[in-house]
C-alpha cells in the first residue's frame, strides 16, 4: 500500500502542485487548506508523513505541530515544515517543537522526495 | 579695767591738793578729772572751774587737747603752755597757762596724774609777738595743700592737718588712734592701714625716712599719693615723733601709666616701628622693627644707621622723595624694597615723620605678601577679563557683582543690565536638558557645579552654556563670593543631538531594510515553489510515455501567472523608489475625481473582489487637478488595504465630499484597524502595524500614497481604533481659484 501524506497549505497553486507532484511519485495524498482542517484530516486518514506551511491564517504551523503532539495516535507522525521562513530563529523553533525535517521554500523535486523517504525509513526502523 | 577711785584715795587726794600752792588736779590715767584744789577757783569768781569727772582735754583747746595724752608720757616736770578754753565765757576771755603733768606716786596702781597749772597771763600781754608766729605756723600747717601728720612712736597721731582730714570731728576723733583705727572708721581696706603699719615699724627700726606711692581706691574713684615719713629726734638722738607729709600726685600718676601703656602698645605692635636721631641712626626700635629685617636682638641695630637696609639705587631713589617730603610737610609715605639679614628682598610700607628734635619717627610695615597677592590678583584680573570663556563674580548673596567682556558680548547684555541680579535667574528656568535645578541648589548649598544650562541672549536667542561655578572661601571658612565660568557649547551640542539622530534615523532604516529584505524573500519565495513545483510536473509529465498536453498547458499558465505575481511585488518595491522619479512625471489635468473613483471600484469589482464596495457622494461635485494614474494607484491600494484586513461580510465604503476649497474622499472599512501606537509610523517605509498577524504586505502601500497625494498639495489622515475598522482621510485642494 502506498504511504500516505497529509499536505497542509493555504496557498491553493502550491497545495495542488504539491499534491500532484507527490501523486505523480506515487504516494496517496491528501490536503488541507489551513491549520484546523489540517487536523481534523489527519485525524481521519492517519497519514504518514504531515507536509506543513507556516504562514498561514488563524492556525499557522507552528501551532498545528505543537497540537497535533498532544493526540497519541498523532504525535509520532513525521512532520515535515516547508515554508518560506528562512530565518535561523524560525528553523530553530520548529525543530524545537519537534519537526523531523525543515525545508524552503522553494523546493526541487528530488529534495522533497529523499526527504518523505528519510521520514519513512526512520519510521520504520522505529516501529521495528 | 582701771578700779575707781576709792572715798579714801580721794580724801588723800584733796590733803595733797591742798598743801599745793598753785592750781593743781588730778586725773587719771586718761584725764578724767578726779579731784582739784582750791587754788583753781583763781580762773574763776563763780566758785568751782573744773568740774569733777570730766576729761581734762575738754578744756583745752583743740590742738593742745589731742596733745594731752601725748604729754603725760614724755619729760615729765616739763611744764607745757596751753590754751585753756571753754571757761568764763561770759567775759570771752581765754587763758594761757603753763601745766606741769607728772605720775602720782602715791597710789600706782591706781596710774593717775597729777597736773599743776600756773597762769601764763605775762605771756598773754608780753609776748604777742610770739603767740602771733605761733598762730601764723599753725595756719600755715592747716591750709598747706598737703597732708601732715604727726605720729607718736606708738603711731598714734598726735596731729593731722586740714588738708588730709577736712572734717573737724573725724580730725579731732584720730588724735590718739593709728592708722588701723583710722581705716576701720573710713571703711578704707584695711590693707592699708596694715601697710602703712608696717611701715612705720620698719621707720622706728631704721631710723630713715622714706618715701612711697599709696594707691586709695574709693567710691569708684582713684587717687595716687605720694608719701613722705621722717622721723624726730630729741637731742639725744631719740625718736619723740615721726611727721608725715604727703600729696596727691593722682593727675601725673594717670599720664604716667598712660604713658606706660603706649609705650607697652608700641612694643606689642606688629609694624616695625623705630626714633631715628638726625644722624640716621636708630635711637629706638620695637622688637618687630628688628624681626622684620630679620634680626632677633634689638640691640644690635641701635646707633647704626636705617641705610644699611637699602640697596645702593633704592636708596637715591627714597632719598630724592624722602628728603623733600619731610621739608615740606614733616612727614613722608612711600613703599620701597629692602634686604633682610639674610638677603631676602621684602616690599615695605614705610611712614616717616620729622619731630621737634630732628629725629624720625619710622612705622614699618611689611608688605611683601600683600604685594605678591596683588601682582597675583592682577594677573588674575587680566586673565578672566581677557578670556574667550564667560567669567561671573557674584557676592555671597549670589548677586552678580562683575563680569568680563567676553559674556557681555555674548549676552547681549550690558553690564548695568544684569549686575545685583541673581545668578540663578538669568538662565532659562525650564528648559528640558538643563542643569538649573542642580545648579540652584548647588549655590544654595555653598558647594561646586559643573553642568550644562541653557540662556538667552537679549534679543531672544537660545544659547546652551557648560557652567562651572566655584565658591570662593576666606580663612574662616566663610563664603566671599562665587565665580562662574561658562562657555558656549551649543554648536557642540547640536551636532551630537543631530549625530544622535541620524544615528537613531540609520538604525531604524537598517532594522526597516532588514525587515524588508525577510519579508521580500518571503514573498518571493510562495510564487518561486510554485513555478518549480510546476516545472518539476513537466519535466515528469515530459517523461511519460502518455502525453497529457491539457496538463502541461495548465502548468505552463500557473508558471506564467506566478512570474507575473513577481512582476507585481517587484512593481510595487519600486513604486516607493519611483515616487521620487514620479514628481518630476507628474502630469496633473482638470477633471472629475468623482467619475475617476466610480471607474476605479468599478474595475476592481469586475476582478471580482471578495468583499462589496460602497460609494456615496455629497456636496456639490468641482472640478480638480489631478494625476489619473497616481489617483487610481491611491485609491486601488486603499481599497485593497480595506479588503485585505477586513473580515468577507463587511462592505468597504467609499465617500467623496465636496467642500468649498477641497474634496475630502474617504476609504472606510470595518477590519482590525490600527492600533494608536503604531498609526505614527503607519508612513514609514516597510514599517507594518503590530496587529497585521500573516497577512501579507509590503509596509510601501501607504508610503506611496503619501507621496502621490503629498504630490497634488493634499493631505492623508488615518482615523482608527485597534479592532473598529480604519478611515482614510484623503484631502485635496479644489480649483476654486
Amino acid at each position: 500500500m502506498n504511504a500516505k501524506i497529509l499536505i497542509i497549505e493555504d496557498e491553493e497553486r502550491l497545495r495542488n502542485n504539491l499534491k500532484e507532484l507527490l501523486e505523480l511519485s506515487g504516494y496517496t495524498v491528501a490536503t488541507a487548506e489551513d491549520g484546523e482542517n489540517g487536523i481534523e484530516g489527519m485525524n481521519i486518514i492517519q497519514p504518514d508523513v504531515i507536509i506543513c506551511d507556516i504562514n498561514m491564517p488563524f492556525m499557522d504551523g507552528f501551532d498545528v505541530l505543537e497540537v497535533l503532539r498532544l493526540y497519541p495516535t498523532l504525535k509520532d507522525i513525521p512532520f515535515i515544515f516547508l515554508t518560506a521562513k528562512t530565518e535561523e530563529s524560525d528553523v530553530k523553533k520548529g525543530m524545537e517543537l519537534g519537526a523531523n525535517e525543515y525545508l524552503f521554500k522553494p523546493v526541487r523535486k528530488q529534495d522533497l522526495l529523499d526527504t518523505i523517504k528519510r521520514c519513512l525509513d526512520n519510521r520504520k526502523i522505529a516501529n521495528g | 579695767m582701771k578700779l575707781p577711785a576709792s572715798e579714801k584715795t580721794i580724801t588723800e587726794y584733796h590733803a595733797l591738793l591742798n598743801t599745793i600752792p598753785v592750781p593743781a588736779l588730778i586725773t587719771d590715767d586718761e584725764g578724767v578729772i578726779l579731784a582739784q584744789n582750791s587754788r583753781c577757783n583763781y580762773y574763776t569768781k563763780k566758785g568751782i572751774f573744773f568740774r569733777i569727772g570730766v576729761h581734762f582735754p575738754t578744756y583745752l583747746d583743740n590742738r593742745e587737747a589731742s596733745s594731752f595724752l601725748h604729754y603725760k608720757n614724755v619729760d615729765p616736770g616739763t611744764a607745757y603752755e596751753c590754751k585753756l578754753v571753754g571757761l568764763h565765757q561770759a567775759e570771752g576771755r581765754s587763758f594761757y597757762v603753763m601745766f606741769n603733768m607728772q605720775k602720782l606716786e602715791l597710789d600706782p596702781k591706781n596710774n593717775d596724774y597729777i597736773i599743776t597749772l600756773s597762769p601764763v597771763d605775762s605771756h598773754l600781754t608780753n609776748d604777742e609777738t610770739i603767740r602771733k608766729e605761733r598762730d601764723f605756723y599753725k595756719n600755715l600747717l592747716d591750709t598747706l595743700p598737703a597732708d601732715i601728720a604727726v605720729f607718736d612712736p606708738q603711731f598714734r597721731y598726735t596731729y593731722v592737718n586740714k588738708n588730709a582730714i577736712k572734717d573737724d570731728i573725724t580730725r579731732a576723733w584720730l588724735i590718739g588712734r593709728t592708722d588701723l583705727e583710722y581705716c576701720l572708721h573710713r571703711n578704707l581696706p584695711i590693707e592699708i592701714g596694715q601697710k602703712r603699719q608696717s611701715r612705720l615699724y620698719k621707720l622706728r627700726e631704721e631710723g630713715n625716712e622714706y618715701s612711697f606711692e599709696e594707691k586709695i581706691t574709693r567710691n569708684n574713684n582713684t587717687e595716687y599719693h605720694l608719701r613722705n615719713m621722717r622721723p624726730i629726734l630729741n637731742k639725744d638722738g631719740a625718736m619723740t615723733n615721726i611727721i608725715g607729709y604727703g600729696i596727691n600726685i593722682t593727675a601725673q600718676k594717670v599720664s604716667e601709666l598712660k604713658n606706660q601703656e603706649q609705650a607697652l602698645a608700641i612694643e606689642a605692635s606688629h609694624d616695625g616701628i623705630a626714633i631715628v636721631n638726625s644722624d640716621q641712626t636708630y635711637r629706638y626700635m620695637n622688637q618687630s622693627h628688628a624681626e622684620l629685617f630679620g634680626y632677633s636682638d634689638r640691640e644690635e641695630l641701635l646707633g647704626k644707621s636705617w641705610s644699611m637696609f637699602y640697596e645702593e639705587s633704592e636708596l637715591n631713589r627714597v632719598i630724592a622723595e624722602l628728603a623733600p617730603a619731610l621739608l615740606n610737610d614733616k612727614q613722608w609715605r612711600g613703599e620701597t624694597i629692602a634686604r633682610k639679614k639674610n638677603g631676602d628682598y621684602i616690599n615695605v610700607d614705610v611712614s616717616v615723620t620729622l619731630v621737634e628734635d630732628n629725629s624720625l619717627i619710622c612705622l614699618v610695615r611689611d608688605i611683601t605678601k600683600r604685594k605678591k597677592e596683588e601682582e597675583q590678583l592682577k594677573r588674575l584680573a587680566v586673565v578672566a577679563s581677557q578670556t574667550n570663556s564667560f567669567v561671573i563674580f557674584t557676592n555671597r548673596n549670589h548677586e552678580i557683582e562683575w563680569m568680563n567682556d567676553a559674556f557681555q558680548k555674548f549676552s547681549e547684555y550690558k553690564n548695568n543690565e544684569l549686575i545685583h541680579q541673581n545668578i540663578s535667574s538669568i538662565f532659562n528656568q525650564n528648559k528640558s536638558g538643563s542643569d538649573i535645578e542642580k545648579f540652584a541648589n548647588s549655590i544654595k548649598e555653598a558647594a561646586a557645579f559643573t553642568g550644562e544650562l541653557s540662556f538667552s541672549k537679549k534679543q531672544g536667542k537660545q544659547r546652551w552654556l557648560q557652567v562651572n561655578a566655584s565658591p570662593i572661601i576666606n580663612e574662616k571658612g566663610e563664603i566671599i563670593n562665587y565665580v562662574i565660568v561658562a562657555n558656549d557649547i551649543t554648536l557642540t551640542k547640536e551636532t551630537k543631538e543631530n549625530y544622535r539622530q541620524m544615528l537613531e534615523k540609520e538604525m531604524e532604516l537598517n532594522r526597516l531594510k532588514s525587515q524588508f529584505i525577510n519579508l521580500a524573500s518571503h514573498e518571493f519565495r510562495t510564487p518561486l515553489a510554485n513555478i518549480i513545483s510546476s516545472v518539476d510536473i513537466l519535466e515528469i509529465l515530459n517523461s511519460s510515455e502518455h502525453p497529457q498536453p491539457e496538463r502541461v498547458e495548465k502548468h505552463l499558465a500557473n508558471i506564467a501567472g506566478d512570474v507575473d505575481r513577481m512582476n507585481n511585488i517587484m512593481t510595487n518595491i519600486f513604486d516607493v523608489g519611483k515616487a521620487e522619479t514620479i514628481k518630476s512625471n507628474f502630469h496633473p489635468e482638470i477633471g472629475d475625481i468623482s467619475a475617476t473613483v466610480r471607474n476605479i471600484v468599478a474595475a476592481l469589482e469586475q476582478k471580482k473582489v471578495s468583499h462589496k464596495i460602497v460609494v456615496a457622494e455629497t456636496g456639490a461635485s468641482k472640478p480638480l487637478l489631478f494625476d489619473k494614474n497616481l489617483i487610481d494607484h491611491v485609491i486601488t491600494n486603499l481599497i485593497n488595504n480595506g479588503i485585505k484586513y477586513s473580515p468577507l461580510n463587511e462592505n468597504i465604503a467609499l465617500t467623496i465630499n465636496y467642500k468649498n476649497n477641497e474634496v475630502e474622499i474617504c476609504v472606510i472599512d470595518h477590519g482590525v484597524g490600527i492600533p494608536k501606537k503604531d498609526q505614527k509610523q503607519l508612513f514609514t517605509s516597510f514599517y507594518r502595524a503590530s496587529n497585521v498577524k500573516n497577512i501579507k504586505g509590503t509596509g510601501l502601500g501607504l508610503v506611496i500614497v503619501k507621496q502621490f497625494i503629498e504630490q497634488h498639495n493634499g493631505t492623508v489622515e488615518i482615523i482608527s481604533e485597534e479592532n473598529e475598522g480604519c478611515i482614510v482621510k484623503l484631502t485635496l485642494p479644489l480649483l476654486n481659484n
